[in-house]
């Protein structure tokens, strides 16, 4: 728990600031769209209307979690969500310079030490079988156009 | 004239439905859908994410028809887990475990599958020949529609959709904006101008569906799962005989016909769906039996009422997708975004430019429908054994197709890290408790809604005041209200508040 003291809603503070964040944010950035005329909408009406929304929304949420007893925000679970982050991130650098075996061991490591139990032995078996299905299926089968092997 | 039509149309689905091409992705859809039906923490909106950019490669009928498949697949395949493991394979299973589980640990698992399999069939059966009679007329309907109508009705899509979300009115409300936002970032369609692109080239073009399914869906499936574990304890391997006798068929019956009905009916309604359906299936059982009390004991109406509802209504909601080219509810969602990747812009004007696709998708539902029946039974051995599979050589398995997955799309590995970045943005979400759903439906409607708000106000020569004066617009505004008004009351609240906590 690491709801700060004193605050009711934990949870609903920071979600009514997130949505009003993205609605001002949405408000600042799009201040310079023109509005056009009411015959012809310019390409700003829409987002405005959505950030004053947002924004209303967002007081809403913030004023009731400051009013009521609500959930508290409960603790991350930063290993899973770093890791699965991660591994996400690292397709994306790896697939292209890399190729398809390195990057998915690479990706399955990182999701293998997401979860709290792997074992050895069991991934030993595991990881190849993926790579050898990915290259048939994707490789062989959907032509898709990644490099196997680094230096290929 | 109607009865004829229908016939043609029919036949026409058929002869599409029945080459074996479209045979063999209906099959493939069915099975896949079952797959991830017995496998909890594995849901149909993910799943079919995973499987656009396979789409990709198929022509537009058998992807759609195996799209759909996943859908009313997961339907039949959460009831085994739910009778079997007493764990809901799919959320809508939920309500089969109280009683389904009671039959198989009182030596019945075999009545309470056939009984489960037989009450989706039949709701299946029936929610077929329900989308081909009210789909014509519908969409013929929903061709007078102006623009201030549809975006109305559009209103009126988003209002139910916040009304049916879990959990908080306001949060959903906000979940909707968001998505509305996030659908009209990159180049404005009628202007040229760039929104919201902070000089990122992907964005130019607009976020793509499939990264947000996949991270919102995807990732951040396996985040919450990795952290919050089950544990899997199999009854028995041993199912026993499948044939129901003669008093549990009788006593079914009636209960299948109910969540049908009911079914079919809270299918359509938008945010609806196969969840709520079976959750009111069996409370209306439990209020009309003469026998209340033993619910929960492994009563075979208990089974029959929600297993059928949820097939029906995993059906029906097919209905406002096909005819108005409005998602009601995630999964159709990520039908309209497997339609539009093979450029086919949902609306009314489907069914009548691609009359073989329209129909051949529902002939496709029947003949789904029947495979299930026939193949799902005597299977039940290898679903069950599909549940020894551990999460954590699954969540790998599924961590990879959703990388390689959205880079299959358009071999952009920029694409890729926008699933990072949303699977992070869905992990707060979910710590917010605020459901992804309505967000990926605004994402859907954002561009339309926008592009129809524009054409109503240039076709009124810039007077607002036609969102009333058309009285098709002003019906749905009111309805629109109401529904927020009553949700906003707090008796109602309280109910519907009590409905959510014993679903979930």
């Amino acid at each position: 728990m690491n709801g700060k003291p004193g605050l009711r809603s934990g949870q609903d503070l920071l979600c009514g600031v997130m949505f009003a964040a993205v609605g001002a944010g949405a408000l600042w950035v799009g201040r310079s769209y023109p509005m056009g005329t009411p015959v012809r909408l310019g390409s700003g009406v829409f987002p405005w209307l959505l950030g004053w929304g947002l924004v209303g929304v967002g007081a809403i949420v913030f004023v009731r979690g400051l009013l009521t007893d609500g959930k508290r925000l409960t603790g991350w679970a930063w290993r899973p969500v770093l890791l699965i982050t991660l591994a996400a991130v690292a397709f994306a650098l790896l697939i292209e310079p890399a190729g398809l075996v390195v990057t998915m061991l690479v990706v399955m490591t990182l999701g293998a030490l997401a979860g709290e139990d792997h074992r050895r032995r069991e991934l030993a078996i595991f990881f190849p079988g993926m790579i050898a299905m990915a290259i048939v299926v994707f490789i062989w089968g959907l032509g898709m156009p990644i490099k196997v092997l680094p230096w290929n | 004239m109607e009865l004829s039509d229908l016939g043609s149309n029919l036949a026409l689905g058929f002869s599409v439905a029945l080459t074996l091409e479209n045979l063999f992705w209906c099959l493939v859809g069915v099975v896949v859908g079952t797959a991830i039906g017995v496998l909890p923490g594995v849901g149909p909106v993910a799943t079919m994410a995973l499987l656009l950019p396979v789409t990709y490669y198929l022509p537009a009928e058998g992807a759609l028809i195996m799209l759909a498949g996943i859908y009313y697949g997961a339907q039949y395949g959460g009831s085994t887990t739910a009778i079997l493991v007493n764990l809901p394979g799919e959320s809508s299973s939920v309500v089969t475990c109280l009683d389904g589980y009671q039959m198989a640990r009182q030596g019945r698992p075999g009545q309470a599958l056939a009984i489960a399999a037989i009450g989706s069939f039949f709701a299946g059966t029936v929610a077929t020949v329900l989308i081909a009679v009210a789909a014509p007329p519908l969409t013929r309907l929903a061709l007078q529609f102006g623009p201030a109508d549809y975006c109305s009705l559009m209103v009126l899509g988003l209002v139910t959709a916040v009304v049916m979300a879990h959990g908080s009115v306001i949060k959903a409300l906000g979940m909707i904006l968001l998505g509305l936002l996030l659908g009209i970032v990159g180049t404005d369609v009628q202007s040229g101008a760039l929104r919201f692109t902070f000089g990122v080239d992907i964005l130019f073009d607009g976020i793509n569906f499939v990264p947000i399914a996949m991270g919102v869906f995807g990732l951040n499936e396996i985040m919450a799962n990795l952290t919050n574990k089950q544990r899997r304890e199999l009854l028995s391997s041993n199912i026993g005989t499948l044939m129901p006798s003669r008093e549990d068929l009788r006593r079914s019956f009636g209960a299948m016909v109910r969540g049908t009905g009911l079914g079919s009916l809270l299918g359509i309604l938008p945010g609806g769906g196969a969840v709520l359906a079976s959750f009111a299936a069996y409370t209306l059982e439990k209020r009309i039996s003469k026998t209340p009390e033993k619910f929960g004991t492994g009563m075979i109406e208990g089974v029959a009422a929600p297993e059928s509802a949820n097939n029906a209504a995993a059906q029906t909601s097919f209905i406002p997708m096909l005819t108005l080219g409005i998602p009601s509810n995630a999964v159709m969602a990520m039908m309209v975004g497997g339609m539009m990747i093979h450029g086919i812009i949902p609306g009314p004007q489907v069914m009548t430019e691609k009359p073989g696709l329209f129909w051949g998708m529902i002939a496709s539902m029947w003949l789904g429908n029947l495979m299930l029946v026939v193949f799902n039974l005597p299977l039940v051995g290898i679903w069950v054994k599909m549940l020894m599979v551990p999460y954590r050589l699954l969540s790998i398995a599924i961590l990879f197709f959703c990388c390689i997955g959205v880079y299959s799309l358009n071999n952009s590995a920029q694409e890729v890290l926008l699933i990072a970045v949303f699977g992070l943005v869905g992990y707060l979400f979910h710590k917010l408790d605020c459901e992804a759903a309505p967000m990926l439906l605004g994402f859907i409607l954002g561009p339309m809604m926008e592009t129809y708000l524009r054409r109503a106000m240039l076709l009124s020569r810039g007077d607002a005041t036609v969102f009333v004066t058309s009285p098709l617009s002003l019906t749905f505004l009111v309805l629109s209200a109401l529904l927020l008004l009553v949700v906003i009351l707090p008796a109602v609240r309280r109910t519907r508040e009590q409905a959510f906590v014993e679903e979930s």
